[in-house]
């Protein structure tokens, strides 16, 4: 089966000369379709870097990424911004709902513009949020919003859900119930997650761990038994 | 005070913001501009005319009459309250220039020893005693005819022509502003002065040992009124008994006329700027303390005070206000000395130097800061309530649960979810919104209202010269003739119709309301000069009564059905008690109409006529003005074209400048308010537009959302704004509406399109530059950042 995705010498600085900054330097690896993939790194070791560009939001300095046959790093601007639409999902640390819109219509925002979503209550269904569909961010607690922030990201069907250190800003209780979600998530839609994290303990319930180091993979590890997030010590 | 590291912030975060400051300096700038320009306006005629009035000795009372012998004089100095007196030699004659019109001339006897309506010499000399032919002439009349010291020129006086030297050139306090007869507008080239010698002017005007018209300076001591009733009542067996003081001489009243104005538009104008730079400041610092909350409970836990900080954020506001006030005093000068040129050549003062008093500076400038220490102190009440620990803490989403309630809900169902952000992100904060929409429908107001006013300009002059007045010239007479002479006229070459006219000079009465003007005898049916009525029909004159035109009317508060008292100044001087018949929709001058039997019966002179319209082939040809010069009757001929292209130069230039300013300041309004609307939801929402792109939204439909924003809050400030302005327009109308000139405005589109088009531009301009700081966004970074 073709992987998710496939980089190849994926390089990208920021800056010139003696002030420059290597993000990620020289990458070259395969993400099978279907897996949770944990990506673990101090600060500054270019897994967001990373995950930024094969998400289609930052372009390498040089090298490329597919993803599936097509390349990531050819593709025009607008064929990134439809990328985005029609195949990968975020969630970010600060959940970044439209505080304007209920639960419900924070997903429909995404539903409005994708191909075959699946219906806004379904999705938020997903996340166990079923009760507060009319509710607004402002009355919702903060892995509430979060879990808003999966449903509006699952809600299209993407192949790729990416989650960049979606328990950062949560508590532990609040985080094992999101990464529950995300599990759900792929094993229910068969969507691959990425995750990047800091919290080491998290790679214990992914497919695959990658460890970033200085902008350049160290190691992967496949886990042999996966642990359950609920058990997940932080 | 030394540099601390706050200020170095303020200077940071000035630049950061540098684009919205300018706007709204500049909004402060419009308002301190109009301040210093009308108010500089306003003290340059006062102190300017103040002082040539005064130096010139120019008279507080003016009493024409036939004729009284020179020893009355000395009852006239014992009059009470007469500080000095001069009786001196006035009479009309005709200016036989080659080839042109025959032009109309005051002749005037050169100022006496009391020195009253003295004249300021600007070129040559005195006539040198004894040289009856020297004389001295109006100098603008002699630089637009091309008359040169030395020239001699033809002049027909009661029918006696004779030559005439011309020594000197001068101007007077008593003609800064004087149309020619029978025209609207003053036009140099089109009347003059001729100043004389006292024994020569005698011999010409035939007063020999007598003089006709009493110039009088009173003492404080007693009311000029009272004085001028012991005038006329002293001078009344002598023809006189008409006096009038110097308010209601024609020069001293258009001044304070453009005085009234000036001083109206400066009470309305600068608070308009002023509250909405007040408003932008408010909305701009709450963004910014608001975007500044981690620094504000950085600098709190660091041990600065509430009031220092609050401090900090006020001397942003203070200092874009003090930036705003500079430039607006700069502008303001420079306008100012713009329109003081223009009143230079319109009045006829000899010098005019832009007064810039310290006062309207130090007003505009203390009112900006003011204006912006108010915007900004409502803001910064959050610096005072915040604590260092809550300021740490992100803050908690905007709460929108009023979305989800009544009407609103109903107005965002049918909507998609874009729709919803901003229908619901506009009415969240309901005061902003309305404060945007008041702004912008007041800067559309403004333009519009200006253009409406001279929109009717233009109007005003289709009307005058396409339908009431249909003649190609006017003859005008010294002394009444007969009314055969119509015929006479009818005859010569290229007439093809002529139409008698009288006018009687009278002082108009309704109880207290007095008003010195003329009646105006018609023949009926006329068919070259007529009262309409606003359909621009012709109203049909009555054989009883007059019709009274609008401006008349309500300067009288008289009605049709009232009765009219008509005090004739001329000849038997009877009084007339007239019905006012109707209320003819005139917009040039302020005429009373009756038919010319009934009129010429009224004050017994029987079929006398002082004017003949005359419609001709064509332009009047030089034959014909050659044949009306020949009849030493005529004063003088008058020429449509000409006064329309007199009506016509103050309308391109003095208002056409005008009509620049106000385009150039209305979008300057509209830009600073909608480019500021714009970039604080911009900076307040860049998470959201990130989000957006994130989610897959194309550039142009996140665009969309913001611009959406904007675009609903000018969409409704729109049909606002054309209200606002068409009752402004109504309001100036009647403001700036005098006896010479009734300001006429309708619900005219194409200055609507004009207005509502700056505005749409100014949006246009805004969203623009939104979309360049939309694509310089950086998705990632605007996502990680906490707020």
């Amino acid at each position: 089966m073709q992987p998710a995705f496939r980089t190849e010498a994926l390089s990208k600085t920021y800056g010139e000369g003696p002030a420059a900054v290597h993000a990620l330097r020289e990458v070259t690896l395969e993400i099978p379709r279907g897996e949770v993939v944990v990506l673990l790194g101090p600060s500054g070791s270019g897994k967001s870097t990373f995950l930024n560009i094969i998400g289609g939001l930052d372009r390498p300095s040089s090298g490329k990424a597919w993803f599936g046959d097509q390349c990531l790093t050819e593709m025009s601007e607008r064929a990134l911004t439809q990328y985005r639409r029609s195949h990968v999902g975020f969630v970010f640390q600060f959940y970044n709902l439209m505080p304007s819109l209920t639960a419900r219509e924070n997903v429909e925002l995404v539903t409005e513009i994708s191909n075959d979503p699946m219906d806004a209550g379904e999705a938020l269904r997903l996340v166990g949020l079923e009760g507060r569909l009319d509710h607004f961010p402002a009355q919702m607690s903060g892995g509430e919003q979060q879990r808003v922030a999966i449903a509006r990201a699952i809600a299209k069907r993407p192949a790729v859900l990416f989650c960049d250190e979606p328990t950062g800003a949560l508590d532990s209780t609040t985080g094992r119930r999101v990464l529950q979600v995300l599990n759900d998530v792929n094993r229910e839609l068969g969507t691959t997650v990425l995750i990047v994290t800091h919290a080491a303990a998290t790679a214990a319930m992914a497919h695959r761990v990658l460890h970033f180091t200085d902008g350049q993979l160290r190691e992967t590890i496949l886990n042999e038994t996966r642990a359950d997030p609920a058990e997940i010590e932080w | 005070m030394a540099l601390t590291i706050l200020h170095r912030k303020l200077g940071r975060d000035l630049w950061r913001i540098r684009a919205q400051a300018f706007a709204i300096a500049a909004v402060v700038a419009m308002g301190v501009m109009v301040q210093v320009m009308m108010a500089g306006l306003t003290d340059t005629l006062t102190i300017t005319r103040d002082a040539y009035f005064e130096r010139h000795r120019f008279a507080q009372i003016f009493e024409p009459l036939t004729r009284a012998p020179n020893s009355l004089m000395e009852k006239v100095n014992a009059i009470p309250g007469v500080l000095t007196t001069e009786g001196r030699l006035s009479g009309y004659g005709r200016i036989d220039a080659d080839g042109g019109e025959p032009v109309q001339a005051r002749i005037l006897s050169l100022p006496g020893p009391a020195g009253l309506n003295g004249i300021l010499m600007t070129a040559g000399r005195m006539p040198v005693p004894g040289r009856s032919d020297e004389v001295i002439l109006l100098d603008t009349f002699a630089a637009a005819r091309g008359i040169a010291l030395g020239d001699t020129f033809g002049v027909t006086v009661e029918g006696r022509h004779q030559h005439l030297r011309v020594v000197g050139f001068a101007r007077s306090p008593e003609f800064l502003f004087m149309p020619a007869p029978g025209e609207f507008f003053p036009t140099d080239g089109r009347f003059s002065v001729i100043w004389m010698e006292r024994k020569a002017a005698a011999a010409v005007l035939d007063l020999d040992g007598a003089f006709n018209e009493v110039l009088v300076l009173t003492t404080r001591e007693r009311p000029r009124k009272a004085v001028l009733a012991d005038l006329d009542r002293l001078m009344a067996p002598y023809g006189g008994g008409a006096g009038y003081v110097q308010d209601q001489q024609t020069s001293a009243r258009f001044i304070e006329e453009e005085l009234k104005g000036l001083r109206q538009s400066r009470l309305f104008l600068p608070p308009i700027f002023l509250a909405v730079a007040a408003f932008l400041l408010n909305v701009t610092i709450t963004r910014i303390v608001q975007a500044e909350r981690r620094e504000i409970g950085l600098m709190k836990a660091f041990g600065h005070s509430g009031a220092e900080i609050a401090g900090h954020y006020l001397e942003l506001a203070l200092l874009i206000a003090l930036a705003g006030a500079v430039l607006g005093s700069g502008l303001g000068v420079m306008a100012g000395r713009a329109i003081t040129g223009l009143y230079m050549e319109f009045y006829k003062f000899p010098y005019l130097v832009f007064s810039m008093r310290p006062g309207p500076f130090a007003g505009g400038l203390a009112f900006s800061l003011l204006a912006a220490a108010l915007g900004a102190a409502i803001a910064l009440r959050t610096v005072f309530r915040l604590t260092p620990a809550e300021a740490m803490r992100p803050p908690a989403p905007p709460d929108f649960t009023h979305g989800r309630i009544g009407f609103l809900a109903l107005l965002t169902r049918p909507l998609d979810q874009p729709g919803r952000m901003i229908l619901r992100q506009i009415t969240r904060q309901p005061f902003r919104s309305l404060g945007t929409i008041a702004g912008v429908a007041a800067g559309l107001a403004l333009n519009m209202a200006m253009l409406m006013i001279y929109a009717g300009f233009d109007h005003t002059m289709a009307v005058t010269f396409g339908f009431a007045d249909r003649s190609d010239a006017t003859v005008s007479f010294i002394h009444p003739v007969s009314r055969d002479v119509t015929h006479e006229i009818a005859h010569l070459p290229g007439v093809l119709e002529a139409e008698p006219q009288r006018m009687v000079p009278v002082l108009f009465r309704n109880g207290p309301i007095t008003h010195r003007g003329e009646l105006t005898g018609l023949p009926d049916p006329a068919t070259l000069n007529r009262a309409l009525d606003t359909s621009l029909n012709p109203i049909p004159l009555p054989a009883n009564g007059v019709v009274l035109s609008r401006g008349l009317a309500n300067l009288l508060a008289l009605h049709p059905g009232d009765l009219i008292t008509a005090e004739v100044t001329e000849g038997r001087k009877r009084h007339l008690t007239l019905p006012v018949v109707a209320v003819s929709d005139t917009l040039l001058g302020a005429p009373a109409y009756m038919r010319l039997d009934a009129l010429t019966r009224a004050i017994g002179e029987a079929d006398r006529i002082t004017s003949v319209a005359l419609r001709t082939a064509g332009q009047p040809s030089a034959e014909l003005l050659h044949a009306l010069r020949e009849r030493p009757k005529v004063a003088g001929v008058s020429v449509k074209a000409d006064s329309y292209a007199a009506f016509r130069k103050i309308a391109d230039e003095g208002a056409g400048q005008m009509r620049f300013v106000f385009g150039a300041i209305a979008f300057v309004l509209s830009f600073g308010i909608v480019y500021n609307a714009a970039r604080n939801a911009f900076a307040e929402r860049v998470h959201e537009l990130a989000s957006l792109r994130v989610l897959g939204f194309t550039r142009a439909e996140v665009t969309l959302v913001l611009a959406g924003e904007i675009a609903v809050l000018v969409a409704i400030a729109l049909p606002l704004g054309i209200w606002l302005g068409w009752w402004l327009a109504n309001l100036i109308a009647v403001a700036f509406s005098n006896e010479l000139y009734r300001v006429s405005v309708s619900f005219d589109l194409p200055s609507i399109a004009k207005a509502v088009l700056v505005v749409v531009a100014a949006m246009l301009a805004s969203i623009l530059m939104l979309r360049r700081a939309q694509d310089r966004l950086n998705m990632v970074a605007a996502l990680k950042a906490r707020d």
